[in-house]
């Protein structure tokens, strides 16, 4: 039609540079992110950095640290966005308190969640008597039980952003879709899911990062057993004891799997257009 | 317009609906036929949106009865609640609500894939609609790639997709431009003559509610103040809101055989002397003529007074006149232009006394 097609971007050049004080202060800022991450490179074993990231005991702790990311961030999709639609959409006693308590890992210690955990679900717990009495499930100190310390520290991450997202909607559509007959169940998966996938996305993402990053829960909680429960996170902590050129190959590597990961999301989902909204090469097909 | 208007479910509309929320404080009783429209048009905050509401069950009612046929859709006493997804409730929305991460057609077939309907046949019956509306180009379109006049027909078909047997439509041209709210409502008004249940359309627009109804509700402070066509309105309209709505002049005072006098002092004479007592006057805007002197003539009512504001709407103008009693009057444009109707201007207003009806208040 007319006028009401892509708004028309011109770039215009600021009528004064910005103030000094906030270059200042935004410089020191991003220095704050980035001279860490030269001390890093200014440290890195170039020469020896592929020999370094060939051990098994690194290799190990990359497929452990995958394998507990991924699970953790699945997890707390596929059990919180159903909690993050509850709080979001439902009235129920006890709702507020609730989200307190689900979004408490976000600011609590680690270790203190991997205390917890150990206490819940430790083979001296009545739920640890009885996965090992009745299954001969042990989770502390195995892989699973990493992926459970993970996903304890990451689903407040995709709760919280997923429940904003579905509060910020207007109901209005939810309505328009009861309307055409769908029940509350296809509202939820045809209305809600697809209108908050940039809001999901973003979620899962942050609560992937918290679960690949997870120190402190996980070493309470699984320990720290190479090739069992020792994750990328924890092989830094061991080698900077052994060996901290080795310490410094891995810090590198999950800087670089970071990286990696973020860019390959930002391109595939994440809309670099706000008036485009979701991307539109994908799923629906 | 086969996939519209076929089969006729042909039930009609029986509602109490009693609401109390905040300021509003709802209690209105409707019938509307099969195949009959009726506008429901009022100040905002007066309920109309929320008789929608309750209509399509996206809220309960406090107390009454909705009864679509022979189907009871509401009632607190006896306990039914029949949830929004159960209803066979079409509704279109202001602000269309189309979903933007589905496809025009997509959007069309929603409805019918919630009804159990398989996809190929609900994209099929999705394509046949948006071509009878005109839109089979724009069927792969998001949303957000239609214009507001394609998104709102977008949003009609899908209302009307899954054959509903009640229409519900919340302002569906206010979102409009002039041009294309013209166009829209030509497509929705030969919908409506088509559909075969009631149908029911809130507005603030009297034009629309002309358009578009048979009956026109007007809705003030949570209740019906009145309800009949525009004709009926016009003649006798009950309130102000629903005097200035349509145009008519709506005046009290107090008669004493032919003469009224307003309640600013003026003296009207009337035809009908019957009346005694408080009274009102009401006075269509095209019976008062406008002239530039004294007019002679048969008139029973002539003043000098002034010209306050003046509208042009094509090809009549209404004019609004000052003291010493403010009236719209109706000219044609040509007129006007003759008589140099100005604001500010002087000039003499007649009306004959037949053109006066007046009501017991």
């Amino acid at each position: 039609m007319t006028a009401n097609g892509a708004p028309h971007r011109t770039r215009r050049r600021p009528a004064t540079r910005p103030p000094a004080s906030i270059v200042v202060l935004g410089a020191l800022g991003a220095a704050i992110v980035v001279i860490p991450l030269l001390g890093l490179l200014s440290r890195t074993p170039w020469g020896s950095l592929l020999d370094r990231l060939r051990d098994d005991t690194v290799l190990d702790a990359l497929r452990i640290s995958l394998i507990t990311s991924v699970a953790a961030a699945a997890l707390a999709t596929v059990f919180g966005v159903p909690l993050a639609w509850l709080l979001a959409r439902t009235r129920f006693p006890g709702r507020r308190l609730l989200r307190a308590i689900v979004t408490l890992p976000m600011v609590l210690p680690p270790v203190v969640g991997g205390a917890a955990l150990l206490f819940a679900l430790g083979r001296r717990s009545p739920i640890g008597r009885f996965l090992d009495e009745e299954f001969g499930i042990v989770l502390p100190f195995s892989i699973t039980g990493v992926i459970i310390a993970n996903t304890f520290v990451a689903l407040p991450f995709l709760v919280v952003t997923v429940e904003g997202a579905i509060a910020a909607l207007d109901g209005r559509h939810e309505s328009a879709a009861a309307t055409l007959g769908a029940s509350r169940l296809t509202v939820f998966r045809r209305v809600v899911i697809p209108m908050i996938r940039p809001s999901l996305v973003a979620g899962g993402v942050l609560a992937w990062a918290r679960a690949f990053g997870e120190f402190g829960a996980t070493i309470t909680f699984a320990g720290n057993l190479p090739g069992r429960t020792q994750t990328l996170p924890l092989a830094v902590f061991t080698e900077l004891d052994a060996d901290r050129d080795t310490a410094i190959a891995i810090s590198l590597l999950m800087v670089a799997v970071s990286i990696a990961v973020l860019v390959a999301l930002r391109e595939r989902w994440w809309p670099t257009d706000m008036d485009s909204g979701a991307p539109r090469d994908g799923v629906a097909q | 317009m086969s996939q519209v208007s076929s089969p006729p479910p042909a039930l009609g509309l029986l509602a109490k609906l009693c609401f109390r929320r905040g300021d509003l404080d709802l209690d209105v009783e409707l019938a509307v036929k099969p195949g009959e429209t009726l506008a429901l048009v009022g100040p905002n905050g007066a309920g109309k949106s929320t008789m929608l509401e309750l209509l399509a069950g996206l809220t309960p009612t406090d107390a009454g009865a909705i009864r679509l046929g022979e189907t009871l859709l509401d009632d607190p006493e006896e306990n039914v609640f029949v949830p929004t997804d159960h209803r066979a409730v079409g509704a279109v929305f202001h602000d269309h609500l189309l979903f933007n991460h589905l496809s025009a057609r997509d959007n069309v077939a929603f409805g019918l894939r919630c009804r159990g309907v398989r996809r190929a046949n609900a994209r099929r019956q999705a394509d046949h609609l948006l071509a009878t509306f005109g839109l089979a180009s724009l069927a792969t379109r998001r949303p957000s790639e239609l214009s507001g006049g394609q998104a709102q027909r977008v949003a009609l078909a899908r209302a009307l997709a899954t054959k509903p047997a009640l229409l519900l439509l919340d302002e569906p041209l206010s979102a409009l431009d002039v041009e294309t709210r013209r166009e829209v409502r030509r497509l929705l008004g030969d919908q409506l003559a088509a559909f075969a249940g009631p149908a029911i359309v809130v507005t603030h627009d009297p034009t629309d509610a002309m358009l578009l109804a048979d009956r026109i509700a007007v809705v003030e402070h949570g209740r019906i103040t009145q309800i009949g066509t525009i004709d009926e309105i016009r003649r006798h309209p009950a309130t102000r809101y629903a005097a200035t709505l349509v145009g008519t002049n709506l005046l009290d005072g107090v008669a004493d055989g032919t003469t009224v006098e307003l309640n600013r002092g003026h003296l009207l004479t009337v035809a009908d002397g019957s009346q005694l007592g408080s009274v009102r006057l009401t006075i269509r805007p095209e019976a008062i003529s406008l002239h530039p002197q004294r007019p002679v003539g048969s008139q029973r009512n002539v003043w000098q007074t002034t010209v306050d504001v003046v509208e042009s709407m094509g090809d009549t103008t209404r004019v609004t006149l000052g003291e010493p009693i403010a009236l719209a009057v109706d000219v044609t444009t040509a007129a006007a232009v003759a008589l140099s109707i100005a604001p500010g201007n002087s000039v003499w207003a007649a009306v004959k006394a037949t053109e006066v009806s007046i009501q017991a208040t």
